[in-house]
């Protein structure tokens, strides 16, 4: 038992997922603890919704465990982990009427455009509060596409075919969006006050 | 932003992503150092991505893990009482599938020892109920060959037979006459005339008749020959 709990801390995403499988529940436990912070992320940003962050990010977990004997353990486990958070998150979002309005790209840049043409009152250098509210500001103004790409990319640190992958979508695509999404924060953050000139 | 300033940041996030060769890296950092616009830029974008790694991180709330955690317990139960449910009835279906097939080899075997179609078929012998006789098929009807019609002229003219050794009496059997005197002629005619079953059976109750007669006149040649020896 000693040795299953010291193998859960110290194995990787394959090894876990194994001992899952056989028969050893404490495995996928471990999992979970791994990866919730940033499922609960992922989730919080896609649909920018608390309550409704936490029910996706419990049932990604569920539906991850009840599919893991279907799992191709050749692949790594986070792109698919956020492949199945990405579907609820969209099915959540045409079920709930209260999603996000920003569901347009153009509406999206013209809303930042208007956001930078408004006259701000700039701050030499903000706290980490602050910095951490313009950072959500600028998310938030994103359209979900290049929100997910980028935080799937710049957070989560997956490859560009890994978020392609968990976005059912082309590799192109994403870099037509992670372009788009670098450029909107850049001046974004720069008119707010999110980065030192 | 101009096109040198979105090409500067592809550049910064191809470095930032590991995707530049050696050779590229190179000339990017030198671009770096002798340009100060461009290094700004770098350190914005370094400082963006930093705090975006650390900003869109966010603190789930607390509660949830145990949530999730219980959850998954919950629905590992259901999966483990499945599958104890699977094994236990595992013996069961087991036996089952063992009695169907003792059954089925059972009625293989019995109907490979019952005789079949000379003997009838007894069914329902174990529930208590009286026998009951298979039917069994009915033998093919074979007829006697059939005796070539003649037709009333043609049996005229053939000489009457004489299948009896019946000697003319001599006083001893009076009342023994020729059977052919006891059949009229146009019975013969009608009897090979009719039907053929009927004409067969008419045929053959008379020639077992005949014979019959026949044996019977033979026993009383062998009685007259014994006892009166000076007959003939």
């Amino acid at each position: 038992m000693q040795t299953a709990a010291i193998a859960e801390r110290t194995h990787d995403d394959v090894t876990l997922i194994q001992l899952s499988l056989s028969a050893s529940p404490g495995a996928f436990n471990q999992l979970v603890r791994r990866y919730l912070k940033q499922v609960y992320s992922f989730n919080y940003h896609f649909v920018q919704d608390v309550q409704m962050a936490e029910d996706i990010t419990q049932e990604t977990f569920l539906r991850a465990f009840r599919a893991l004997n279907r799992f191709d353990q050749t692949r790594p486990f986070k792109p698919w982990l956020f492949t199945i958070a990405t579907n609820l998150c969209k099915t959540a979002l045409k079920k709930n009427q209260s999603a996000p309005l920003l569901l347009d790209d153009d509406a999206v840049e013209g809303n930042i455009l208007e956001n930078i043409e408004a006259p701000q009152a700039r701050e030499d250098s903000i706290s980490d509060e602050g910095l951490q509210r313009v950072m959500h500001q600028a998310l938030e103004n994103l359209s979900p596409s290049v929100r997910q790409a980028m935080i799937l990319r710049h957070v989560h640190d997956l490859a560009y075919e890994e978020v392609a992958e968990a976005m059912d979508a082309n590799v192109n695509t994403v870099r037509t969006w992670l372009k788009r999404g670098r450029e909107s924060l850049k001046i974004y953050l720069e008119t707010h006050g999110g980065l030192n000139q | 932003m101009t096109d040198s300033e979105n090409n500067l940041i592809e550049q910064c996030y191809a470095y930032f992503d590991g995707a530049m060769t050696p050779d590229e890296v190179e000339t990017f950092l030198s671009q770096l150092k002798n340009n100060p616009e461009a290094r700004q830029l770098f350190d914005q974008l370094t400082q963006l991505h930093q705090e975006l790694k650390n900003q869109a991180l966010v603190e789930p709330p607390a509660g949830l893990e145990d949530r999730i955690l219980g959850a998954l317990e919950q629905e590992h139960a259901v999966l483990s009482l499945e599958t104890i449910r699977r094994r236990r009835m595992l013996p069961l279906k087991a036996v089952a599938a063992l009695l169907l097939g003792f059954g089925v080899g059972a009625v293989f075997y019995f109907n490979l020892l019952t005789p079949q179609g000379d003997s009838p078929q007894v069914a329902n012998h174990a529930s208590g109920k009286p026998p009951v006789i298979a039917e069994v098929p009915r033998p093919t009807k074979v007829s006697l060959p059939r005796k070539p019609q003649l037709t009333p002229a043609q049996l005229a003219m053939q000489p009457t037979p004489s299948p009896f050794r019946i000697r003319p009496t001599q006083g001893v059997f009076p009342s023994l006459t020729p059977i052919q005197s006891l059949i009229p002629s146009p019975t013969l005619a009608n009897i090979a005339s009719a039907e053929d079953t009927q004409w067969d059976d008419s045929f053959e109750t008379l020639y077992y008749g005949v014979e019959d007669l026949n044996a019977q006149v033979a026993f009383y040649d062998e009685a007259l020959a014994g006892e009166f020896p000076n007959i003939n």
